[in-house]
């Protein structure tokens, strides 16, 4: 018997990536190559050097129409190549995580552990680099978890648990950073024992110990030199340990974080940055400059025309606060962050735009000038000098070649709650928030599908895009868009782009709107003409009856339907293709 | 240590150096050819608000972001209307632009016109110049990469 019988989801063939049927195993180390990492950083430089000069040369032709077709395509195959090369760089997790397996399995072997090991988030991305950076301390972690973390059998049965301890691997994405978290099930820590080490080891002096709190002596065992194993083993107790972890993990920028809870487990939080990543980011003008806002923090945006600014931003002593929807938002004009000393355009001369934040759980507005296209950016790191602002996490090129600061939504939050006090009210909004969320009524993004209203949920709304009609394709007769790289069915059922195409004959291209929405564990696309306005939805009843009417919401008083998200048909899944595949095959045959 | 001073010291006679020289309004100094990279015609760089002052912003260069330092700024000069040139030079700490009005021609000078900074210099020129050559017609006075870091210049401030 296996002590540390894997869980399915760590064995379980990557399901995201179909392998064509085809393929035999065999052919596999032949399909692919070693690239020494230095070449891939030097075409990365080429690539981003060619963007550039293609972007010059799309301006320098724009006028000869002999040129364009062949601009275009430059264009095309440039960002096709800018593209690929970012992704040569890009590794999933599972390449560490599935060594894990291994590791768990012969150590609580030998030391006599019964341990399950659970594996989420194995295709998130990274960059290579950081990828090998964090192998070592995440082996580390896992080690320690198995050693100092659970405990074994007979000790957990008696105290009522599991004889099973349960080890978690997770990776996941939030705002620029990807968070690796090992968390157990086990003892966690005991920071009196902590405490009597740092002391017994001349790590702390006393009667400092006796001052820190809970979360103070916890980082202790940070220190060089500390452990509480009571003998050496193989495993650990040879105080070269956390200390380790948290170096290799900040000489890359990142931030190891510790979470324990005596009896309950101990879980070990690795911040790693973006540092190469592409992240989707919407570029905001403030201070006549372009800046790249992290979509991962945006929740929503709300646009202020000049002559409403003075009645919709009030002021409590001089913090500024927006009311969103009956709650009180604070908000950071970004301009007066940025440039403090200088005079500031008041903001009913000019259109202000609301960014609604969420960052480490403080939400704000931010308040800037402009609004451009969302774009995919490459985060390029910044020199020391500039790192130690605080405010930015990195810096990248946009598509016209302009070079933009990425804004850090957490530093900013924390940055304006220093000056304003306004980050602990943003805390108890955000707590009402969820204590009301489900008095509250339904929320609805109203759309006009080729004439007619529709109303989507906003709850499961992520993105709205606005595409080129040219970027929907067919699998049969069925639409799709290529979103971020993963497949995504387009919900036509209005007829918008048949009618974006009629339209589109007299001047030029044509486009449509895309609404993304949340539908179960897939994404849907709902295919609209516009986005009308956000309304709260009534609920119908049936005429004499107290039965509520489904489908239909009351919407700025007309009856709209809701579409249903549920009934949009699933893309043919591998099985099935594959399935067809056979089936073709065996006809032929 | 500078470029030349390393010259002036290793040879009496007359070592020779290849030197770049740059304006500042009506001011030419030399850069040691040797530290330079690359230099980038007319550009813009983008401001860094909350920035030290010296930092003239960022540039892009080669795929890379880089910061460059403003020269003008650091001689207490007021900022120049338009574009400028840049100096990429490399130092110990990495890569780092440095701003300039133009960029003048490659001179080659002797170390026996060499002269190291003159007494009267106050503190801050003293660290940021490395001596001056004695042309036939103007002092070009050198300066020295080194010190011109934007992270040497965080430390310094």
């Amino acid at each position: 018997m296996s002590p540390a019988a894997p869980s399915p989801s760590a064995t379980e063939p990557d399901a995201s990536r179909p392998r064509p049927q085809t393929a035999a195993a065999g052919s596999a180390a032949e399909s692919t190559l070693r690239v020494d990492v230095v070449l891939l950083n030097r075409m990365m430089n080429l690539v981003g050097e060619l963007v550039l000069t293609r972007n010059q040369v799309l301006q320098a032709t724009a006028a000869d129409p002999n040129m364009t077709l062949l601009s275009r395509r430059l264009d095309m195959v440039t960002a096709d190549l800018r593209e690929n090369v970012m992704k040569a760089r890009m590794q999933p997790v599972s390449n560490i995580f599935s060594k894990m397996p291994r590791i768990v399995r012969d150590l609580s072997q030998s030391l006599g552990r019964r341990v399950r090991l659970q594996v989420e988030g194995q295709d998130t991305e990274l960059d290579k680099s950081l990828l090998e950076a964090i192998k070592d301390p995440l082996t580390h972690a896992v080690r320690n978890s198995l050693d100092h973390g659970i405990e074994p059998p007979e000790i957990r049965q008696a105290a009522g648990k599991d004889p099973e301890g349960i080890l978690k691997l997770r990776a996941s994405h939030e705002g620029s950073h990807v968070i690796i978290e090992v968390s157990d099930d086990g003892a966690g820590i005991n920071v009196d024992r902590v405490r009597e080490k740092a002391i017994e080891r001349g790590l702390i002096a006393a009667d400092r110990a006796s001052q820190l709190g809970e979360r103070e002596l916890l980082q202790l065992i940070f220190l060089p030199g500390f452990s509480t194993a009571a003998a050496v083993t193989n495993v650990s107790g040879r105080g070269v340990g956390m200390d380790v972890v948290r170096t290799n993990v900040e000489k890359i920028g990142g931030k190891v974080e510790i979470d324990s809870r005596p009896g309950k487990g101990t879980t070990l939080r690795l911040r790693i940055p973006l540092t190469l990543a592409i992240i989707p980011a919407l570029i905001v003008r403030s201070v006549d400059q372009s800046f790249a806002l992290p979509q991962g923090a945006l929740s929503e945006l709300v646009h202020i025309p000049p002559e409403q600014a003075s009645r919709a931003i009030e002021w409590i002593e001089g913090a500024p606060l927006y009311r969103l929807r009956g709650k009180l938002l604070p908000l950071v004009f970004l301009d007066r962050l940025l440039m403090p000393a200088s005079q500031h355009k008041s903001a009913n001369e000019h259109d202000n735009f609301i960014a609604v934040l969420d960052a480490d759980g403080r939400r704000y507005g931010l308040v800037v000038d402009g609004l451009a296209d969302p774009e995919e950016i490459v985060v390029k790191p910044l020199s020391a000098v500039l790192k130690v602002i605080g405010l930015y996490s990195g810096a990248t090129v946009l598509g016209n070649a302009d070079l933009a600061l990425i804004l850090d939504p957490g530093a900013i939050a924390v940055r304006a709650g220093v000056t304003m006090s306004a980050s602990r009210e943003a805390a108890g909004a955000a707590a009402d928030e969820e204590d009301t969320g489900a008095a509250k009524a339904m929320e609805y993004l109203l759309v006009e599908a080729a004439g007619r209203r529709a109303a989507v949920p906003l709850a499961d709304v992520l993105r709205i895009e606005q595409i080129p009609l040219s970027r929907i394709e067919y699998i049969g007769d069925r639409p799709v868009l290529n979103f971020e790289g993963q497949l995504m069915p387009v919900e036509d059922s209005g007829g918008v782009m048949e009618a974006a195409e009629s339209a589109a004959r007299s001047d030029g291209e044509a486009h449509i709107v895309v609404v993304v929405c949340r539908e179960g564990n897939r994404h849907v696309g709902i295919a609209v003409s516009h986005v009308l306005d956000v309304a709260a939805g009534g609920d119908l009843f049936e005429a004499g009856t107290s039965q509520r009417t489904g489908g239909v919401t009351l919407l700025k008083e007309r009856v709209t339907g809701v579409v249903n998200l549920a009934g949009v048909q699933p893309l043919p899944s591998d099985e099935q293709v594959s399935e067809e595949w056979n089936q073709l095959a065996e006809a032929r045959s | 240590m500078s470029t030349a001073t390393i010259l002036h010291g290793k040879d009496q006679a007359s070592a020779m150096a290849e030197v770049c020289s740059v304006r500042l309004a009506e001011t030419w100094f030399g850069v040691p050819i040797t530290h330079i990279l690359e230099i980038i015609g007319a550009t813009r760089p983008q401001p860094v608000p909350l920035a030290p002052e010296y930092v003239g912003g960022l540039v892009h260069y080669r795929g890379d972001v880089l910061t460059t330092v403003s020269l003008r700024h650091l001689l207490d000069m007021p900022p120049k209307e338009g574009t400028q040139a840049i100096l990429v030079l490399e130092s110990e700490g990495g890569c780092f632009g440095l701003l300039v009005d133009a960029v003048g021609e490659v001179l080659t000078v002797s170390s026996s016109d060499y002269e190291p900074n003159p007494s009267i210099l106050d503190q801050r020129r003293k660290t940021l110049f490395a001596g001056a050559y004695k042309l036939k017609e103007k002092l070009l006075v050198m300066l020295d990469p080194e010190r011109l870091d934007p992270l040497r210049l965080s430390q310094a401030s």
